[in-house]
């Protein structure tokens, strides 16, 4: 399989404890692991336009598909919120209309599918779709994505970037999030003693897909 | 039947006095409390058991270790709870020999008794802070 770069709209390494994690809190203490930060107010288009165009201050341009990570790394890009529907191989509105689990499976069922022929730029939106209004509902979400993530890594996944462009919703405001997010990597952070910065993730996977090729399987 | 004011013991209410103020300083600390320079030494006064959480923005354990103090603040208003950021802070950390991150110092009547490191189940934190509640 070929490098995924996995946005998780919303999450933070507290929710592991919160929510009693099982995939993500031993993937962590497996491979790279570091702190992504991302200080308020922060809304999913701005954070994606940032990694696709590597650059912490990007100017949106029109269409996903010819942005700087894109064309370097010819990845396939699956669920990414820099518009509404959403853009990509699988694609839902930016609202409550579609079940939470459903988002999930269907973007790890694109990624599976999509990653034996080319990288993968994908994101899941679920926490920021939902967890603004229902905080009720926050540990059932994170548990159908830490499942996910589990299928993932089951079906060959072996270069990776997992992160999320900020933490875990708090109000009910769109743009207002935990400053901090997670990083969960086969390739290492740029700085042992520092956060990474959203622009970096693009940076990092454009590395990860020049220095691996694809697994088997 | 109604006490006045002549019949109280000055000595009492000195007493009162000083537990108030003492009431109002620890509300003044409620929940987890940001710790730096300006009220460290004022925090562990406080409380005769305290327990600061040392972290770092960058240590992704230090944030899977927040949730539980947090928690633990909860349940045990008896103990002041405060967390230090070692980057803003170095002195504070370097003056308690923190090496590793997250790092938990138990405090008490001012002096470090019991450190933790590392991210640890709930539990057994709260059975090592007891410990220092109890003697």
């Amino acid at each position: 399989m070929y490098p995924v770069l996995l946005g998780i709209n919303g999450m933070g390494y507290g929710d592991f404890t919160e929510c009693d994690l099982e995939v993500l809190p031993r993937l962590m203490n497996m491979v790279e692991r570091g702190v992504l930060e991302n200080r308020r107010p922060q809304y999913p288009d701005k954070s994606w336009w940032s990694i696709l165009n590597m650059e912490p201050d990007p100017t949106p341009t029109g269409d996903p598909s010819l942005t700087l990570l894109v064309k370097l790394t010819k990845a396939t890009l699956v669920n990414i919120p820099v518009v509404n529907p959403t853009y990509g191989a699988y694609s839902i509105r930016l609202d409550a209309t579609t079940p939470y689990d459903d988002e999930v499976n269907g973007v790890v069922n694109t990624i599976i599918k999509s990653a034996g022929k080319s990288p993968v730029i994908a994101s899941i939106t679920a926490p920021d779709r939902f967890l603004h209004s229902n905080g009720s509902i926050k540990c059932s979400v994170y548990r159908a994505i830490d499942n996910a993530i589990g299928r993932l890594l089951n079906s060959g996944l072996s270069s990776f970037i997992i992160f999320s462009p900020y933490g875990e919703p708090i109000g009910p405001s769109e743009g207002e999030h935990e400053d901090y997010g997670i990083y969960i990597a086969t390739i290492s952070r740029p700085r042992h003693y520092d956060t990474v910065k959203l622009y970096e993730v693009g940076i990092l996977f454009r590395d990860l897909t020049e220095s691996v090729q694809p697994s088997d399987s | 039947m109604v006490s006045n004011g002549a019949d109280r013991d000055p000595e009492i209410d000195r007493l009162l006095e000083a537990k108030a103020r003492e009431l109002i300083k620890k509300m003044k600390y409620r929940g987890v409390v940001e710790l730096s320079r300006e009220n460290f030494d004022d925090f562990l006064k406080t409380f005769r058991v305290a327990v600061v959480d040392f972290w770092a923005t960058w240590c992704a354990p230090c944030f899977m270790l927040e949730p539980i103090i947090k928690r633990l603040a909860l349940e045990m208003p008896e103990v002041g709870f405060g967390r230090l950021n070692t980057e803003e802070e170095p002195e504070i950390a370097a003056k308690y020999y923190v090496m590793s991150l997250p790092t938990v110092i138990i405090f008490k009547d001012g002096e470090p008794v019991d450190q933790v490191v590392g991210v640890v189940p709930k539990k057994i934190l709260q059975d090592r802070i007891k410990a220092h509640l109890e003697d």
